[in-house]
């Protein structure tokens, strides 16, 4: 014993270790009332760390040439021992961290946790998402089957949709006159190198500011206004053990679900893997019908939606600049609420109201971005992106607007 | 005893899905496929070497891996199912090239690894029964579920000649359908014809399942041992949510 | 605060939990590594080879590949096994008694046949791959040389049996791979006969 406490000492005089375990564990003081929807930020970590895992992994037996990239996923399917459970490892953990990022999101609009002081920690977060829609999108490419590379086809040809610079940037985006082996290989470097050491740095940004500020909590109060005589917060509980069993406790059941998918019902019916990504890319034959994967329709459905020009510009780009404004729209958040309280719970009737319709624009769009185009689908979509997109436009006026419900003093 | 447990959810899941296809159609269009059936994985195995192997390939397949997971012993499979040039080792691939296919079908006959996984083992089942009489194809029959299909009918001398019977549609001069559309097929059935073949209805219903489940299989080959080892990770995943969930509560009683 | 904690009931949680995530820990690593394994295709690319020998003259030697690594096969003269016996004294392991062979080659001559010498051409210093020098007094002054593999790496020296000279790298024999003889001229390297049934 004497042993270890010897060289903890020895270890904290050159790097404490000692001080930043009481900072962030023992003595990291956190609100006692979170309920369940906080523990996604945790799982979101989590597979985090399972995508680098399963990534490394599939890289060392993965060959990124358009002549050997389809094989290489059957070679590490069937060939290479317990292949087929570090890529359905990795598969399942890149929808399953949309549905954990979708959850957490919800949470902070729920709990107004973008709101003052918590702007940089959203932002930050915000970046997070782009860069792992980017990051998914790259990966999405790589085993080279029909959908793999329309689905790049359709993405990359969005940049030629821009007047004046677009074709000449499409094919700086591909290097090349259509989606081929150069594309396919700077993808690869750029999905396996680049974007994981961006999202490891806004990782520890998102973090490091949530640690700075504290967590948030469902009634939005300050919990270290009210401190004791030692001067520790009245309505929080240090991290550890308080939250790190409840994390332990939340992963369990986390990893049942998800193991469930991963050793039963892999390709989910085609949403985590769709069948026709079974056949090698054919760039001289495009699939009969052609969706991106779940997690990007809604944003696909909002490109579809608009089939008019205005202003001399065309629906393409239109369309292209409205999907791009619905994934950046939401930075703006904590400057267009305007509700002096936080939570939903005190917030009025039309903010709730708003809400909800976003949430059901949200989930409406997903499901029409999935299905083939028709005319009922495209007025479909463009009624909801409209909701979509009042969410946040309306923002400043309805959180002025309407009455709030006194918020507690205490937890 | 997770062998059984996993009999046991297949048995349940075989009912939901046979209620299913019950309830969808009587005429045995679906199938499940079942990887323990080792005896109709071989069948199938068998047929597949006899009938498709000429033209198609099950590249990504290797000799020893089947004869692994459908329990055949080596040098049986290396006296009788294993092509000359071939090794154990080697991936199934079919002796004809890419020039004569073109040459001789129009088209490169697809790989079959992972038919059943793109379509379904349905779509094969089914694909395989479909076949019938239409003289204005080149090799004189042609497909309900992929119309104009280029295949030949390599089981016909099995299933006897088929042909087609359709309501409320004036047949065309020269038993000609292929400007059927695919909705006016459903108004259409598949009929026996005059030449009988040597299996029955029901033994070539058993040979066109044997087929799709042992490019099922070949589709997914994984499955099995993912199944098994899928029931211990949760078995083992239920115990740690149980504990680490009374280790929650103990701490947590410490909060008022 | 609750008034009393359960403290062995805390304990045995935490005890447990711990040990259940050892054990998660472990099975979570295993498919890792046991994933860097040679796959199906390294395996079915390292299968047992067959080689024809009807050509092989007395004296002559050949080589195959097999899982990437060089298979000598010399058809070894009567002078030549005569000279092995002569060599004892200047051998570290003569009556190989160190397992660098399979049972059925663990016999004066290192092979199933006794003019048949079957080896994994590997130094077993550092990997090198040594040199045939069949000829008597091919090396040396003393015209000691009874023919054998020098490597060029080190200077290993092995006899025609692949037995390792003293004062040299290399302290221990050439392998011996498993083979057998499928027929009087049809060797298979890479499987025992017991194991090929």
């Amino acid at each position: 014993m004497a042993f270890f406490e010897q060289l903890s000492d020895w270890i904290d005089e050159r790097f404490p270790i000692k001080s930043l375990y009481k900072k962030h564990f023992s003595e990291y003081y956190v609100p006692k009332n979170l309920n369940f929807m906080y523990v996604f930020g945790v799982l979101a970590v989590f597979l985090l760390v399972n995508q680098l895992l399963t990534g490394i992994w599939l890289a060392m037996s993965y060959d990124p040439s358009p002549d050997k990239a389809f094989a290489s996923i059957q070679y590490i399917m069937r060939d290479v021992h317990f292949g087929w459970l570090i890529r359905y490892l990795h598969t399942t953990g890149a929808s399953a961290l949309f549905i954990v990022l979708y959850v957490h999101v919800l949470r902070s609009l729920l709990y107004g946790s973008y709101q003052k002081p918590r702007e940089l920690v959203w932002l930050f977060g915000m970046t997070l998402y782009f860069i792992i829609m980017i990051e998914a999108f790259l990966g999405y490419l790589l085993p080279w089957g029909q959908m793999s590379y329309w689905g790049a086809q359709v993405i990359t040809s969005i940049f030629g949709s821009i007047p004046v610079v677009g074709v000449g940037l499409q094919e700086w985006v591909r290097g090349d006159y259509f989606v081929s082996g150069v594309t396919l290989n700077r993808f690869y470097a750029l999905h396996v190198i680049a974007f994981p050491i961006l999202l490891l740095l806004f990782v520890f940004l998102h973090l490091s500011t949530l640690r700075h500020v504290g967590s948030n909590n469902p009634k939005g109060v300050d919990v270290k206004k009210y401190r004791d005589e030692n001067d520790i917060p009245l309505d929080a509980i240090p991290f550890h053990p308080y939250f790190i069993s409840k994390d332990i406790f939340a992963i369990g059941v986390f990893l049942f679900l998800f193991c469930t998918v991963v050793f039963f019902f892999p390709t989910v019916g085609g949403y985590f893997l769709e069948k026709a990504n079974l056949e090698p890319a054919n760039r001289l034959y495009t699939p009969e019908h052609i969706s991106p994967l779940w997690y990007f329709t809604p944003f696909y459905a909002i490109l579809r939606a608009v089939t008019f020009s205005l202003f001399g510009l065309d629906a393409k780009f239109i369309g292209a600049l409205a999907m791009f404004s619905s994934v950046i729209i939401p930075f703006a958040l904590p400057w267009l609420d305007k509700s002096p309280v936080k939570s939903i719970r005190y917030k009025g009737c039309l903010s709730k109201i708003f809400l909800a319709l976003f949430c059901l624009s949200f989930l409406v769009l997903g499901v029409v971005g999935m299905l083939p185009v028709s005319a009922s689908s495209t007025l479909i979509s463009q009624v909801f992106a409209l909701l979509y997109f009042a969410y946040f436009l309306l923002m400043p006026w309805y959180t002025r607007y309407e009455t709030t419900k006194p918020v507690p003093e205490r937890v | 005893m997770s062998y059984l447990l996993s009999r046991v959810i297949v048995f349940f899941l075989l009912i939901l899905s046979a209620s299913a296809a019950l309830s969808a159609d009587v005429v045995h269009k679906k199938m499940t496929p079942n990887y323990d059936d080792k005896a109709s994985l071989q069948r199938g195995l068998a047929i597949y070497s006899n009938y498709c192997s000429g033209c198609h390939q099950i590249k990504y397949v290797r000799y020893s891996r089947i004869a692994d997971d459908l329990s055949i012993p080596k040098s049986l499979f290396e006296e009788n199912l294993l092509p000359k040039y071939a090794r154990m080792g080697d991936q199934i691939t079919s002796t004809m090239t890419k020039a004569d296919a073109k040459a001789w079908f129009g088209v490169i006959p697809p790989d079959l690894s992972l038919e059943a996984g793109r379509r379904s083992p349905d779509w094969v089942y089914r694909y395989l029964q479909s076949f019938y009489q239409d003289s204005s194809r080149p090799y004189g029959v042609n497909n309900a579920l992929s119309p104009d299909s280029m295949m030949p009918n390599v089981l016909e001398h099995l299933q006897g000649e088929r042909v087609l019977s359709c309501q409320g549609i004036t047949k065309p001069s020269g038993n000609k359908y292929s400007a059927l559309t695919n909705s006016s097929y459903s108004k259409c059935d598949i009929v026996d014809g005059v030449k009988k073949g040597q299996l029955t209805d029901q033994e070539f219903k058993q040979v066109a399942y044997d087929v799709a489940n042992f490019l099922a299989y070949a589709s997914d080959p994984s499955r099995s041992d993912r199944e098994s080892l899928g029931l211990k990770v949760l078995l083992f995943l239920s115990v740690f949510v149980f504990v680490t969930y009374l280790l929650k509560k103990e701490f947590w009683r410490d909060i008022a | 605060m609750a008034a009393e904690v359960n403290k062995g009931r805390r304990q045995f949680l935490i005890g447990s939990t711990c040990a259940l995530s050892a054990v998660g820990a472990a099975g979570i690593a295993t498919p890792f590594i046991t994933s860097w394994q040679p796959s199906r295709k390294s395996r079915a690319a390292g299968a047992p080879v067959q080689v024809d020998i009807s050509k092989l003259e007395f004296g002559q030697q050949m080589t195959v590949e097999w899982q990437g690594q060089p298979i000598w096969i010399v058809r070894r003269t009567a002078k030549n096994l005569a000279d092995l016996a002569s060599l004892d004294k200047q051998l570290i392991d003569p009556l190989s008694n160190k397992d660098q062979q399979p049972d059925y080659a663990q016999n004066e001559y290192r092979s199933i046949k006794p003019e048949i010498s079957v080896l994994v051409g590997i130094c077993t210093h550092l990997g090198c791959s040594p040199t045939y020098r069949p000829d008597v007094g091919a090396d040396d002054s003393d015209n000691k040389w009874r023919g054998g593999f020098i490597c060029p790496c080190h200077g290993s020296r092995f006899d025609l049996a692949g037995r390792a000279y003293k004062n040299y790298p290399a302290q221990s024999n050439l392998l011996v791979p498993p083979y057998f003889f499928k027929d009087d001229t049809i060797i298979e390297i890479g499987i025992s006969q017991k194991a090929a049934v």
